[in-house]
């Protein structure tokens, strides 16, 4: 499968909005989560995966908590914080600006 | 807010490592699984699956150090495993590491330990109130070569300046005698003006300051104890305060106490009283007896201290006209002195601190240079080592830090030693220090000292972390993994360096011993000094007379001629005398003197000389020399004598050069006083110091108006004159019990005192030349070791094909010679430039004196080939077929 490369600093933008939408995931759902929204054109490698969720963590964005699947095997979930909202909000709205100023340029003939 | 949380998390983290590692692993393994299962999902072979969820995952261990690398804490890891590791290597390698660890250590402690009494003596501040506008202000008189403010000028200053806050004034020290409270005591005691105290900023810690009032003529009197007086003497009981004390006769009543820290703003003195200066309020010159000050002022803020001392030298001037003519000829050519109170009672001490400072800098430069010397063989031999790190993947900088963390590893070890080192030598230094070292405080190890040690320890770390990192941190590797030893020639620009770093500490080393073997031909030299007297077994004690109970001339000489008496009759006394003062005191009154039958100069020129009142047997009982004449005997003390004077030779070769002096009159003091006629010439007796030139003086009877109330006893003893010292001081109470005898001490020890200076120099700059010497010579031995190390194969090559034993030792010794030559060059050019700055120090020789230097040179050459010579002589024993196996 083909893979395209992420745009940078795009990672964060869609692990938190994965975990918006969704209360709890754990690290494989929220590869899956992004694969599947993104119709396969996402998939976010393991490599970057796990370092970002704990940039994350440290800034307070997601917290952590073991759990356990639904096959009973422990897993560790991970939650949207107040300030991971507010974050999202930011992001956001600065990957919009960044894709409007894109967009601008090259449809400008 | 934000932040905070951060640092908390990261902090939290920090704990929690290992759990941390297990978590984020099992998490890893997870999701591992599950990409496992949907591979098999999708219709892959599950063999096959597994393989492919691993690689999707990439590299397990690099995913964990990257996650744990966004905490941040990753450099403490690499941290603590590199000086992990440098503990390590430490430990493999003893004999460098105990070899360098010592240098250090040594080195640095010994410059803190310097720059202790450093801290304590120059650069603390005074511990007054705002000390640097503090000033103390001089007239310097050069007829009597002394600093001194009369009562009158003090009072015309202060009364009419307008650059001083206040100026306060102190008599220049005096001994009382205590009589209340226990055996009869000399103290130490300072008149000071009312408002002495509050011009320092200085406030009693018990009780009160003076008041103006109890500083008039009449006043009711009171005195201010020091806190150790206080306590000696007193119990430090509050209730000292309101009683009265016994000093001279008179009714003292305590007012206050000082505080403990205080200390009195003059080197000469350190009283333990404080009385109140009772000065007249307006300026008289014309009074029975003029005071001699010394004077301390504050400074208006903005005031500098060249205006304020144009304005004390203007107020001075304007006061002449009224001073009498027989005071205004001693101030011909007076100058006023204005200097800060800091620079004035440490100015003269700075520059042997100085020369100890820079010398123990030198110790501490040569020991690092023999250090970085060590880590540069190290460094060669690891090569191989760091080849191999560098081709598993370690970066440039990552070998930079290994090795600067090795580097610092090493320092702090050898700072740790420094300290010990440190405080052993403050506490050597505290003991011995000669009296010229007056600290503001104790010499000890403060924070100053600390952050000086810190400081170096952490220079040196990098240092000796940056020699060997920067050569060896980009090896080439494909020839270091290369079997066999180092390459020959690969290591040659290194040893030039080495050769080059060993000249350097060569060249420094005989700076060092140049210097030390000044100051130590200095002090040979001046302990040879001959006197004038002989001064072995001679006790010597002093003891003044109050005025109030010995009032008349006739009374003093009365007791003195009973405590003569009774002393001479003590067993083991061979002769006693008596004198205003003895040789080697500086302490001498003068009179003007001039000479019947020579023009005599304008009277504002005639010459002042020590005049000294003696006993009949003091020639005798000090043994000076009779040169021509007689010495005074009985019939010059009787009431109605003739007047009649000792001269010494240097008077009558300065005075009357030409004649023959017995029977000569001069005038002494007054000139139309009665003359006295020359009986005597007596050998030159050095009185001011031993380093100080006799100058001519005469010697007058201790009779009639001139019996001094300060006077001193010299006792011949037949053996050791200590062991009369209380037999000598009952005496004196037998006569009167309530006179109390101070300085008691014999001549020997007033000798070495006086140059205790001298010696104390000597020795600390003695011994710094002797490590120097030590360490350089250890340093020339490694260089050319390494150098016959390097060539085995070279001096195998030679001797097999015929060298004999001298060829080879003559080819390692051309190596060290020209290496000790260059040293030695240079070292002797800069021996010549630094020493001139020891020129301060020096008695009897100057700083370019050519046996000194030569020895120096000498000495340092022999040693610095003989540690040539050792490795050389290995070199002979190099069996060529070992030398050749390893090509």
């Amino acid at each position: 499968m083909n893979r395209e490369e992420l745009l940078p600093g795009t990672l964060h933008l869609l692990i938190l909005k994965t975990l918006a939408r969704n209360d709890q995931m754990h690290g494989y759902e929220i590869a899956r989560s992004i694969q599947q929204f993104s119709r396969d054109v996402l998939q976010v490698e393991e490599g970057s995966l796990y370092p970002a969720l704990q940039r994350m963590l440290i800034k307070g964005w997601v917290k952590a908590e073991w759990g356990v699947t639904a096959e009973n095997r422990r897993a560790r979930y991970y939650r949207l914080t107040a300030a991971g909202r507010k974050q999202f909000e930011v992001e956001k709205a600065q990957f919009e600006r960044v894709i409007e100023a894109i967009a601008r340029v090259i449809q400008t003939a | 807010m934000n932040k905070l949380g951060e640092t908390w998390r990261r902090v939290r983290m920090l704990v929690r490592r290992d759990e941390f590692a297990r978590e984020l692993e099992e998490e890893m393994r997870l999701h591992r699984e599950l990409k496992e299962k949907e591979l098999i999902g999708d219709g892959i072979d599950a063999s096959k699956a597994r393989y492919a969820a691993s690689r999707k995952f990439g590299n397990a261990m690099y995913l964990r150090e990257r996650s744990a690398e966004a905490w941040g804490w990753s450099w403490l890891d690499d941290f603590v495993q590199d000086v992990r590791f440098g503990l390590r290597m430490l430990r493999t390698n003893p004999g460098f590491t105990i070899a360098s660890v010592l240098t250090l250590a040594l080195g640095i402690g010994a410059n803190t330990a310097i720059f202790s009494v450093v801290n304590a003596v120059l650069l603390r501040p005074l511990p007054y109130d705002d000390p640097a506008k503090l000033v103390r202000a001089d007239e310097y008189w050069p007829r009597i070569n002394d600093e001194v403010v009369p009562g009158p000028d003090y009072v015309n200053w202060k009364l009419n300046n307008n650059d001083f806050e206040a100026l306060g004034a102190y008599d220049s020290g005096d001994q009382i005698n205590l009589t209340s409270a226990g055996q009869p005591e000399r103290i130490e005691s300072v008149l000071v003006t009312a408002n002495f105290l509050r011009v320092l900023g200085v406030q009693p810690s018990l009780g009160r300051d003076f008041l103006p009032e109890e500083a008039q003529p009449g006043a009711k009197l009171v005195a201010i104890l020091s806190d150790g007086f206080w306590r000696r003497k007193f119990g430090a009981e509050p209730q000292i305060l309101g009683k009265g004390i016994a000093l001279n006769g008179q009714s003292y009543t305590v007012i206050g106490v000082l505080p403990g820290v205080f200390r009195f703003p003059d080197r000469r003195t350190n009283p333990e009283i404080l009385l109140a200066f009772q000065l007249p309020a307006k300026v008289d010159w014309t009074a029975r007896s003029v005071s001699l000050t010394r004077v301390i002022g504050r400074l208006k803020p903005d005031v500098r201290i060249t205006q304020a001392n144009v304005e004390l030298a203007t107020l001075s001037k304007r006061t002449e006209a009224d001073i009498p003519a027989s005071f205004r000829h001693m101030r011909d050519g007076m100058q006023v002195r204005t200097t800060g109170l800091h620079e004035k009672l440490v100015g003269d001490i700075r520059p042997t601190l100085l020369i100890l400072l820079v010398a123990v800098a030198i110790v501490l430069l040569i020991g690092s240079l023999n250090v970085a010397n060590l880590q540069l063989a190290r460094a060669s031999s690891r090569q191989k080592e760091l080849a191999v790190r560098a081709a598993i993947g370690a970066g440039r900088t990552r070998l930079l830090r290994q090795l600067l963390t090795e580097g610092a590893v090493m320092a702090a070890l050898g700072g740790l030693g420094a300290l010990l080192i440190a405080a052993g030598g403050v506490r050597l230094l505290r003991n011995y220090a000669p009296a010229s070292f007056q600290p503001t405080g104790h010499i000890e190890l403060d924070k100053w000292a600390l952050l000086f040690t810190f400081s170096i320890t952490c220079l040196s770390g990098l240092l000796f972390g940056a020699v060997p990192a920067l050569r060896a941190s980009s090896p080439d590797v494909n020839t270091d993994l290369k079997e066999g030893r180092v390459a020959p020639w690969r290591g040659y620009g290194q040893s030039k360096l080495r050769a080059a770093l060993v000249t350097c500490e060569l060249t420094l080393a005989v700076v060092l011993l140049v210097a030390s073997g000044l100051l130590i031909r200095s002090l040979v030299l001046l302990s040879n000094v001959d006197p004038g007297f002989d001064a072995t077994n001679l006790l010597t004690v002093s003891t003044a007379l109050p005025e109030s109970k010995y009032a008349q001339p006739v009374q003093r000489t009365a007791f003195f001629d009973r405590v003569l008496q009774e002393v001479v009759r003590l067993p083991g006394v061979r002769s006693a005398a008596l004198t205003s003062s003895l040789p080697l005191t500086n302490y001498a009154r003068g009179a003007a003197v001039s000479v019947e039958g020579r023009p005599d100069p304008p009277s504002n020129a005639r010459p002042l000389v020590p005049m000294q009142h003696v006993s009949q047997a003091y020639f005798a009982t000090l043994r000076v020399p009779l040169r021509e004449g007689r010495v005074f005997d009985e019939g010059d003390f009787t009431p109605r004598a003739p007047l009649v004077v000792i001269a010494n030779r240097a008077f009558v070769q300065r005075y009357l050069p030409n004649d023959d002096p017995l029977g000569k009159r001069i005038h002494l003091g007054d000139p139309n006083s009665s003359g006295r006629t020359i009986i005597g010439v007596v050998g030159d007796v050095r009185h001011v110091s031993l380093n100080h030139e006799a100058e001519p003086e005469v010697y007058v009877p201790y009779a009639g108006p001139d019996a001094t109330s300060t006077a001193m006893l010299a006792v011949r003893t037949d053996t050791d004159p200590r062991s009369l010292a209380a037999a000598v001081r009952e005496a004196v109470m037998a006569v009167d019990a309530e006179q109390p005898v101070f300085a008691v001490s014999t001549m020997r020890q007033r000798i070495a005192d006086s140059m205790s200076g001298a010696r104390f120099n000597a020795r600390l700059l003695g011994f710094f030349g002797f490590v120097a010497l030590v360490l350089a010579s250890v340093g020339v031995y490694g260089v050319i070791a390494y150098f016959v190390a390097q060539r085995t194969h070279e001096i195998g090559i030679r001797v097999a094909l015929g060298a004999s034993s001298r060829d080879v030792v003559g080819m390692v010794m051309r190596q060290g010679t020209v290496m000790t030559a260059a040293g030695l060059v240079w070292g002797l050019g800069g021996a010549m430039f630094a020493t001139r700055y020891l020129a301060s120090l020096l008695y009897g020789i100057g700083a370019g004196d050519p046996l000194t230097i030569a020895g120096a040179a000498i000495t340092l050459g022999a040693v610095a080939l003989a540690a040539c010579y050792l490795p050389a002589r290995r070199a002979t024993r190099v069996d060529p077929m070992v030398a050749l196996r390893y090509e």
